[in-house]
């Protein structure tokens, strides 16, 4: 077990900045058990090289070209743990705030930084202790929404129902109901279909939600946690019968 | 205060001067009438002069504390002032009865009636009335002059706040990755170090010292983007280069502080930022002593939501302001995919 715990942390950099990636580097030198895998400059061959090599965290910056630190998050199905780096940006500021999201603002101050890397460090030791006691490792999967100036990192087991909105899909989880610019059909495409199953034409639940199944019309309704309840359409039924195997 | 002092001052001399010449020109008519001067008459228009020059004291001292001025046009202000100067001259006419009676023994009650006094109390009143129109009238011009003063005051001000909160500001983010990237090169180039914290200073030397002017030379504006534009190159690497022309002739020309530095500063956000591998920022300054052309041109593609930005309207309007109404700022597609910006000034 203590091997697994002092396994190093592999982390991606990303900042446009040559200066920059040069800057945390050399702050990042003193910390023995941080890995840096890969320096990144464009949002779009971080995406790719995130997929690849699944690091453990991201150092990001916000404005970069193209696409911003934000966007990137989004386009990614799962997402690693995040410490936001920045020089001063209101906008993005308020939206780390809003969740107490890691961040640390450029030029970065030593202590700062060391505060940072020591709470990542204990979430680490955490997980991986949790992951040996009960194998939760799949619900552990996180997306980044952002909706407006808010911002979450949100775990898929929190995750209670999707619901249509037009071209997005509204995410409904702890009492938070951000809408995300992605259809439930795409998202259906990428999530396991052992968690989250498709109700019907509008929303799509997480089925560990569910708090009871009853019959309703000529199929079913479903209650989720904390008492909304779902119909499932009746060319669904049968799948969910068969997912369920009654 | 000194304004209090100086109408204070204002109101004693007219009004001494005043009833001066009131009675002096009165009783130089009376001793006509009469056929010769009289001492009697001179003491008369002596003691009638205190009366009314304390008299008309007091009913100021009323005026003022009542607030009559302001209230003139109302019924109540009217009765009270009929009441008040009625009053004195009642009083200031029994006064001088007595004073004729015991002190200069011109009468007595024998042959001191209701109607002496009743014409000779109409007659006071008139002048007391008098009075009190001439007063109102001096302070009512009094106080449309102050108020036309606080009007150009508070135009001023008011243009003074406006130009303010329309001034560009120096982006924060933008010193904090200089201060970031400097920090960087500090670990293996002492030279070009130094040279970064040179340019920097020189921008924010410009930031303090220029940029509360309204108007800076054609030349302090270069300087300081010349230096926007090497830190802004170390921030993006490769990414950007630049330019600037300027014609020969202009050195008279005065512009607005940080306005072609927030072209430059567009052109960087929402030209050069979005694309991968950069592009250049050209910028040419030309014309004549009567009208000036700046442009910012850049690589990039314009979208409809940057015409809109507020830097850019604040710009428009301090142009207006500052230059002349007719001078514009146009922001355009040119047709081999780069971007103009154009600040065209006229002066007035």
């Amino acid at each position: 077990m203590s091997t697994i715990i002092n396994k190093k942390i592999s982390a991606i950099i990303i900042d446009d900045s040559r200066l920059a990636r040069i800057e945390l580097k050399h702050l990042l030198e003193q910390y023995k058990n941080i890995e840096i895998i890969a320096e990144i400059s464009t949002p779009k061959i971080a995406i790719d090289a995130i997929k690849k090599k699944q690091p453990d965290v991201l150092f990001l910056d916000i404005q970069m070209p193209v696409m911003d630190g934000f966007e990137l998050l989004q386009q990614l199905d799962n997402v690693p743990k995040v410490i936001f780096v920045t020089a001063f940006d209101e906008y993005a500021i308020k939206a780390f705030q809003h969740n107490a999201l890691d961040y640390l603002q450029k030029p970065i101050e030593p202590k700062d930084l060391s505060r940072a890397i020591n709470k990542l460090e204990k979430s680490f030791s955490e997980t991986i202790a949790s992951d040996e006691n009960n194998n939760k490792i799949d619900s552990m999967d996180r997306v980044f929404v952002k909706d407006g100036e808010k911002c979450w990192f949100i775990e898929l087991k929190d995750i209670k129902y999707f619901e249509v909105d037009g071209n997005y899909t509204t995410v409904h989880f702890q009492g938070n109901h951000p809408m995300i610019p992605k259809t439930l059909n795409y998202l259906e495409s990428r999530l396991d279909p052992a968690l989250f199953f498709r109700a019907n034409r509008n929303q799509m639940i997480n089925i560990k939600h569910i708090e009871k199944i009853e019959p309703w019309m000529q199929g079913f309704r479903v209650i989720l946690t904390e008492g909304k309840k779902i119909e499932l359409s009746r060319r669904q039924t049968q799948k969910f019968k068969d997912l369920m195997s009654f | 205060m000194t304004a209090t002092k100086n109408t204070n001052k204002q109101f004693w001399i007219l009004n001494v001067s005043g009833w001066f010449a009131y009675l002096f020109f009165g009783g130089i008519f009376f001793s006509m009438m009469q056929g010769g001067l009289n001492l009697n008459t001179l003491y008369m228009q002596s003691f009638s002069f205190i009366l009314l020059v304390f008299g008309c004291n007091l009913l100021r001292k009323l005026i003022k504390s009542k607030g009559l001025i302001t209230s003139i046009s109302s019924i109540n202000t009217i009765f009270a002032l009929i009441g008040a100067t009625l009053l004195l001259a009642f009083v200031m006419q029994f006064l001088v009865s007595l004073f004729m009676m015991y002190v200069l023994h011109m009468m007595d009650w024998k042959t001191y009636s209701v109607r002496i006094l009743a014409i000779s109390t109409v007659q006071v009143w008139i002048s007391i009335i008098g009075w009190t129109l001439v007063y109102f009238v001096i302070k009512h011009r009094q106080k449309m002059r102050l108020q036309e003063i606080e009007k150009w005051q508070l135009q001023t001000a008011l243009k003074e706040a406006e130009l303010q909160s329309l001034k560009s500001q120096l982006n924060p983010h933008f010193i904090f990755n200089c201060l970031n990237n400097i920090r960087a090169l500090a670990i293996d180039d002492g030279e070009k170090t130094r040279q970064m914290i040179t340019h920097l200073s020189e921008i924010l030397k410009f930031m303090f010292q220029f940029n509360q002017q309204k108007l800076v030379s054609l030349e302090q504006e270069n300087n300081y983007v010349h230096n926007y534009l090497i830190l802004e190159s170390i921030q993006l690497d490769d990414r950007l280069t630049s330019s600037i022309n300027i014609e020969d002739g202009l050195e008279n020309w005065q512009i607005p502080p940080m306005s072609i530095q927030l072209l430059v500063e567009n052109a960087i956000k929402h030209g050069i930022m979005q694309l991968e591998n950069g592009g250049e920022i050209s910028i040419k300054v030309y014309g004549n002593n009567q009208q000036l052309y700046i442009d910012v041109i850049n690589d990039g593609m314009l979208l409809n939501d940057n015409k809109n930005g507020i830097g850019l309207k604040n710009l428009q309007k301090r142009l207006s302001m500052l230059i002349s109404e007719q001078s514009t700022l146009t922001l355009k597609q040119t047709n081999d995919n780069k971007v103009k910006a154009q600040l065209m000034l006229i002066k007035p």
